[in-house]
């Protein structure tokens, strides 16, 4: 006999949405661990959240723990017995504290040694009897990002705790949290539902809530959502579209026990607003839908979707009062739009000096102002001279829509604004975009600039944050990294290679650093940040380890010639012949490691065989192109060359024995192979690739 | 129904469940929150029941009356009721009711909103409530205050009663709301908000403000070592006060804001720890009481 289900409800008062899609996982894995630690087996498990409950379903649950013998090491044989065969107190005490008798002790080997070991059987409980303090464990171990206590400060949870169902199928699992003791009474929709129900059996649990206007499965809830809106669209013959913005919907999600999605609209004249705005405004204050004219892709209708938890007799009081209130809240943002022009963004700068960037680096003012420095002189550093003007102009106004009303209000507006006023003030189009795109990419997923002036600018900003914060003593450690300074090294890779821009990194560091009086030691160490941020990054792109290491050999600090490198390595790195280089490298560098210090001047009429007189002429005809293409970048060029020199190790190795007894002979093979080497290192370190296992460099 | 109505309304419902009925504070506060009958009785293990209107000045939130939504003066409804019961949410509901809402009408919401109150070292956990999208009332389980840990819970309840009136009437802007049959909220406000946001954004004299809020510190501290919590608590608010007004004036910057705020902190926190100890010393006098018209918990599901 197996128990059909196991129903657990914390009902509460309404828990904020976003604690809930992560409490769901968590209190499943909370739950098969402690299943499987008591040892019941069961079939599935299924966790279920609403603002005012958390639901634990476990489905076809053993009715006892399995049975768990045990076989307990104790003392050596030959300590747990005296000669005559009598247990030792060892042996005594062992078993007393393993509770068996002495007689039961058994024996076991591990290894050699023989010991007595004592044979423990837990014993095997019925389900119903473990469940109370099973659950009440579960509910223990759940932890908000925010917590409280309401009665005993002991007790801690998102909002208080109002009632707890436990029912194995039609058993209450009786168990006492903080003031609430568990039963079999439920609560409905807080104005659809009945207030008390009570539920005989756990397998109509999910049916009561539901006539009681709750639906408990949060994918149904998504279903009836998406439905909702579908019917709502259709009333508009297609007219409309709306953008199901994933954040909005899961939020929605859990702020309702039962979504009904309702339209309402607002004055045209709002649609003069920039777009952003209104959606922002929609979203975040109200968690409305933005409607989008079908017709004109990007253009807002003025219309929004908001979702109820309550159906009422008549919709429209419920839409009206949205409608009002979105009206408000429009005009709010109409006028801090009408404001914020009236004052040109180049007026704001100034003031900037009143904002602290941060408390041991002053104003934003003087960050805005190294930032600036740092930009102009990017540009002449990435041959982008004609940009200057437009980047230094960028850079001046890139933080003035800090002062602005509108992002004042709406925080996530920053750049969106500046954008929009530079272009109301007249500034250049391509300086407006940039103070929208120097914030670009935003997320792993979101697209690069696509202008250089954005690009630069972003470039400075993010090198000069992460100078300033190391030496501010506000560098990540560990998972903490309150400055997001990774994802500043991230995105100065993610813009380099979407804008082809060729940035010495280190070049770019000292710069910075000098402007700063950033010392050397810590120059140093903010170098080898972003060199790990970039192998990091690399890595991520699914290229290997060794590879990598190689690459960042010969093209660090250039983050772009790198990543060039690494693909070109990448596309050849199953060719025999690279395989082979790196053996030969790898010999090269052993033999001259136990070699004693030679020349380097190889005397062609010491040479015995034709293999020595091969690999020195075929290094003196490559390396003037090698020279060429690692200076010009041209990485495939390269490969090429590598893969023509390859051979020629390769038979020289066949054919020759360097360690000649006749020193002469030797020396100068030995000579041959420092030459040899020296052109090696210059295309990195390719014994890295025969070095699997040590991954010192992370 | 009249601007009025709402809170005589209110009035009688929180009566009826037990609160003493107190009236607004006689010094200028930035919330109901503020007036001692909330921030000093919340602390310590003594019940208490409270409702009254606080009028709350926000100086930095005027718009000369042009905004139909902003004021830097206007009411509060302010429920405290210590322990929150279980069924307080439902207490809540009703006194919408009370109010002619219906809930099976509308969309009544509790939506994410913790509150706190650096000035005075509170927070708590709560929601903003929404009735069909719009916010009317802030409620907040206090945790701490003072720097002090509630050592028993209470709920606070806080009515946007102008935003209740909106509603009700129907009317997009506070100065239309019909206080009587045929006195609006701007027929008493308007001229007012005209000359003090005038006042609090042009006209404040900082100098006489700053030297203020330093004798008003001053005078704080030096009751408190006196021993006496109720005058020093007033000294408090009246510092506070002063900083409201330097701060809408700009006349201090955001580096200093922070050190503001930090002092008057400091002596909010004191009182609140002289107060747990003069309350200890008079033997928690409010003990036992609120209990005839304190409602019976019964929380959902418990009744069983």
């Amino acid at each position: 006999m197996k128990l059909k289900n196991v129903v657990l409800e914390i009902g509460t008062e309404e828990i904020p949405s976003r604690f809930l899609p992560p409490m769901i996982e968590e209190l499943r894995g909370f739950a098969e661990e402690a299943l499987e630690s008591a040892r019941l087996g069961f079939k599935d498990i299924q966790v279920y959240a609403t603002p005012r409950r958390l639901v634990l379903m476990i489905g076809t649950l053993d009715e006892c723990q399995k049975e768990c013998v045990e076989l307990l090491k104790g003392p050596p044989m030959s300590n747990a017995y005296d000669s005559a065969g009598n247990p030792t107190r060892a042996a005594l005490g062992f078993a007393k504290s393993k509770n068996v008798s002495v007689d039961a002790l058994k024996t076991m080997e591990v290894g050699e040694v023989c010991y007595v070991a004592a044979e423990v059987r837990e014993e095997s409980k019925a389900t119903l009897e473990v469940l109370p303090g099973l659950l009440r464990g579960l509910i223990s171990r759940l932890i908000f990002p925010k917590n409280m206590y309401w009665k005993d400060p002991r007790i801690r949870f998102a909002r208080p705790i109002r009632w707890i169902l436990a029912l194995a199928d039609e058993h209450v699992i009786p168990f006492r949290y903080g003031d609430v003791e568990s039963g079999r009474m439920t609560s409905g929709h807080r104005f659809m539902g009945q207030k008390s129900i009570e539920i005989k059996s756990a397998g109509e649990f999910m049916e009561r809530l539901y006539d009681n206007n709750v639906i408990l499965d949060q994918e149904k809830r998504r279903q009836k959502l998406e439905a909702g809106i579908s019917m709502l669209k259709q009333n508009f013959e297609g007219a409309l579209k709306v953008e199901l913005d994933p954040e909005l919907v899961e939020e929605n999600l859990y702020l309702v026990e039962f979504p009904i999605p309702f339209i309402g609209s607002f004055d045209e004249r709002f649609l003069e607003i920039p777009r952003e705005v209104l959606v922002t405004s929609m979203k975040k204050n109200q968690k409305y839908f933005a409607v989008y004219d079908k017709d004109r892709e990007s253009r807002l209708a003025n219309y929004f979707i908001g979702v109820s938890n309550n159906r009422p007799s008549n919709i429209n009081t419920i839409r009206e009062g949205n409608e009002r209130v979105l009206q408000a809240r429009l005009e709010d943002a109409a006028f801090f739009w009408d404001e914020d022009r009236k004052r040109p963004l180049a007026s704001r700068v100034e003031h900037l000096k009143n904002v602290i960037y941060q408390e041991s680096l002053g104003s934003v003012y003087d960050k805005v102002l190294q930032t600036q420095r740092l930009a102009g002189w990017l540009c002449s550093e990435l041959g982008r001279e004609n940009l200057v003007e437009l980047v230094e102009r960028a850079a001046l106004l890139s933080k003035a829509d800090l002062l602005t009303s509108m992002v004042f209000e709406f925080p996530e507006l920053q750049g969106v604004m500046g954008r929009e006023y530079a272009l109301h003030d007249g500034e250049d189009p391509r300086v407006a975009l940039a103070l929208y795109e120097q914030y670009l990419p935003r997320s792993a997923a979101d697209t690069p600039p696509t202008d250089d002036v954005g690009a630069l600018l972003g470039l400075a900003e993010r090198v000069h944050v992460i100078v300033s914060c190391h030496k501010a003593g506000l560098e990540p450690t560990g998972s903490q990294d309150p400055y997001a300074l990774r994802r500043a090294a991230r995105c100065i890779n993610e813009i380099v290679w979407a804008r082809n821009l060729d940035l010495d990194l280190l070049k770019v560091v000292e710069t910075s650093a000098l402007a700063n009086l950033v010392e050397q030691e810590l120059t140093e160490k903010i170098i080898f940040f972003l060199r790990q941020r970039l192998l990091i990054q690399l890595k991520e792109k699914g290229f290997e380890h060794e590879l990598t290491l190689l690459a960042l050999s010969v093209a660090w600090p250039r983050p772009l010639q790198t990543l060039r490198l690494l693909e070109a390595l990448d596309a050849v790195k199953d060719e025999p012949w690279l395989q082979d280089l790196a053996t030969s490298a790898v010999r090269v560098k052993n033999i001259l490691q136990k070699a004693e210090e030679t020349s380097d001047v190889f005397n062609p009429a010491l040479a015995v065989l034709e293999a020595e007189n091969a690999l020195n002429g075929e290094m003196e005809r490559l390396k003037p192109s090698v020279s060429d293409a690692l200076e010009a970048g041209k990485w495939q060029e390269l490969m090429v060359l590598l893969a023509e020199l390859s051979p020629i190790v390769t038979d020289f190795f066949d054919n020759v024995m360097v360690m000649d007894p006749d020193e002469r002979v030797r020396n100068n093979r030995l000579a041959l192979l420092k030459r040899c080497n020296a052109l090696f290192e210059r295309v990195g370190d390719m014994t890295v690739l025969k070095s699997q296992g040590k991954r010192g460099d992370e | 129904m009249n601007f009025q109505d709402i809170y005589l309304k209110l009035e009688r419902f929180w009566a009826g469940q037990g609160c003493v009925v107190q009236q607004p504070y006689d010094l200028e506060v930035g919330a109901g929150t503020m007036n001692p009958a909330t921030a000093l009785r919340v602390l310590g293990p003594e019940p208490w029941r409270v409702a009254y209107v606080e009028p709350s000045r926000r100086p930095a939130d005027g718009r000369y009356g042009q905004n139909p939504n902003r004021l830097q003066h206007y009411y509060q409804y302010q429920v405290v009721i210590k322990p929150a019961p279980a069924d307080i949410l439902d207490l809540y509901i009703q006194s919408l009711i009370s109010l002619g809402i219906e809930p099976a009408e509308h969309d009544i919401r509790f939506v994410e909103d913790d509150w706190e109150n650096p000035s005075i070292g509170a927070w708590g956990l709560g929601w903003e409530v929404w009735l069909d999208g719009m916010e009317i009332t802030q409620f907040t389980y206090f945790q701490q205050l003072g720097g002090v840990d509630m050592e028993v819970v209470p709920a606070e309840l806080t009515y946007g009663i102008e935003r209740i009136a909106m509603f009700a009437q129907k009317v997009d802007s506070i100065y239309d709301l019909k206080w009587t049959n045929d006195v609006t909220y701007g027929d008493i406000h308007l001229k007012g908000e005209i000359e003090h946001s005038h006042y609090n954004f042009e006209l404040a004299d900082t100098d006489m403000l700053f030297q203020l809020f330093s004798m008003y510190e001053a005078e704080a501290g030096r009751i408190l070592d006196k021993g006496f919590v109720l005058p020093a608590y007033d000294y408090v608010l009246k510092s506070s006060h002063a900083f409201n007004l330097l701060d809408s004036r700009g006349a201090i910057s955001v580096t200093e804001r922070t050190g503001y705020i930090g002092r008057v902190r400091a002596l909010a926190c004191r009182c609140a720890e002289a107060y747990v100890k003069q309350r200890a010393e008079m033997g928690h006098p409010l003990k036992g009481k609120f209990e005839d018209g304190a409602v019976q918990e019964a929380g959902v599901g418990r009744g069983t």
